[in-house]
């Protein structure tokens, strides 16, 4: 078992939160034992890996409610990604460039305007669509402070949406947030934001990117295989609050 | 033209003509970021136009379609 203890989400949800990420190897009766240790917590996170049903049954019969999946996937930076003739037209037609000041508050306006709304936060009936919106924009401050990188996509002048990148190492990129803004949710442009995302990391010559996708989020899955990523993980996802 | 234009939409997203008047973007699961650029590329190869990247954008629902496609004479 990893434990951390998530202490943002005292400043995101005003709750004292930790979060258990249940290992392979764990036993049973292990979790359980720790999880009752930690029933004092206002919000409790566990990570399950696929193969612990055990761990699953245990979680329901302690009234733990499932979220998501959490699907962890890969794309090894081999070569630009393919685009079919109409996607390279609209491509061709998009810039994206790194963002300024001006930029990032417009970028926090279009977060606070609720763009996301499939993370465990907004689906949830205990929080909202504007704690979470909250909890994004805290979020991109953290790690733009612990030097990830944040570019505005733009068609015609206008900001059409986002991407931010972090680096993991000199050969991996982690993208851990990206999106269209508001009046372009509706574009069916969301695969310019992946590939735009792409073409910056294959910029920086990176050999991996790496990312993770709600399955609350198909669509988002369905873009990044279309341009060759690959599935490497699930993790089942559930909360408890007390 | 109608006629081709609903072939198009239901081989895109495996419809009946019936469902397809009051389809919007985002309304049924296919019809996402990689749907939406298969149905373009349908009605483009359909009625042999290039659309302006705006146009594609703007191509939010069925009806948007049709309203849409007559700027490049097809009617």
């Amino acid at each position: 078992m990893k434990i951390i203890n998530a202490f943002w989400e005292k400043r995101n949800l005003d709750m004292d939160c930790i979060e258990i990420v249940v290992e392979d190897t764990d036993k049973v009766e292990s979790v359980s034992d720790f999880i009752d240790s930690k029933l004092s917590m206002n919000y409790i996170v566990v990570k399950v890996p696929v193969s612990r049903m055990d761990v699953n049954e245990l979680l329901t019969h302690k009234k733990f409610v499932f979220r998501e999946v959490l699907i962890n996937m890969k794309l090894e930076v081999k070569n630009q990604i393919t685009l079919n003739s109409l996607q390279k037209r609209i491509d061709d037609s998009i810039v994206y460039t790194e963002m300024n000041s001006v930029d990032l508050k417009e970028l926090y306006s279009e977060v606070s305007k609720n763009i996301f709304h499939t993370d465990r936060i907004s689906l949830d009936n205990n929080f909202s669509y504007a704690l979470a919106s909250k909890r994004y924009v805290h979020w991109i401050e953290d790690e733009l402070k612990l030097g990830a990188k944040a570019y505005k996509v733009e068609f015609q002048e206008k900001s059409i949406g986002f991407f931010i990148l972090k680096k993991i190492n000199n050969e991996e990129y982690y993208p851990f947030l990206s999106g269209l803004y508001t009046d372009y949710l509706n574009s069916g442009l969301g695969f310019i934001i992946i590939s735009k995302t792409n073409t910056e990391i294959f910029r920086l010559k990176a050999k991996v990117i790496s990312t993770v996708v709600s399955s609350n989020n198909p669509k988002v899955v369905r873009v990044l295989q279309s341009f060759g990523y690959e599935i490497i993980s699930f993790n089942y996802i559930y909360t408890k609050y007390n | 033209m109608i006629d081709q234009y609903n072939k198009v939409f239901k081989e895109a997203f495996g419809l009946e003509l019936d469902s397809l008047v009051s389809l919007e973007y985002q309304s049924i699961s296919a019809w996402d970021s990689v749907g939406h650029m298969n149905l373009i590329m349908r009605i483009e190869e359909e009625f042999n136009i290039m659309m302006e990247t705006l146009d594609i954008i703007d191509f939010s629902s069925y009806q948007k379609g049709i309203e849409l496609l007559k700027k490049y004479g097809v009617q």
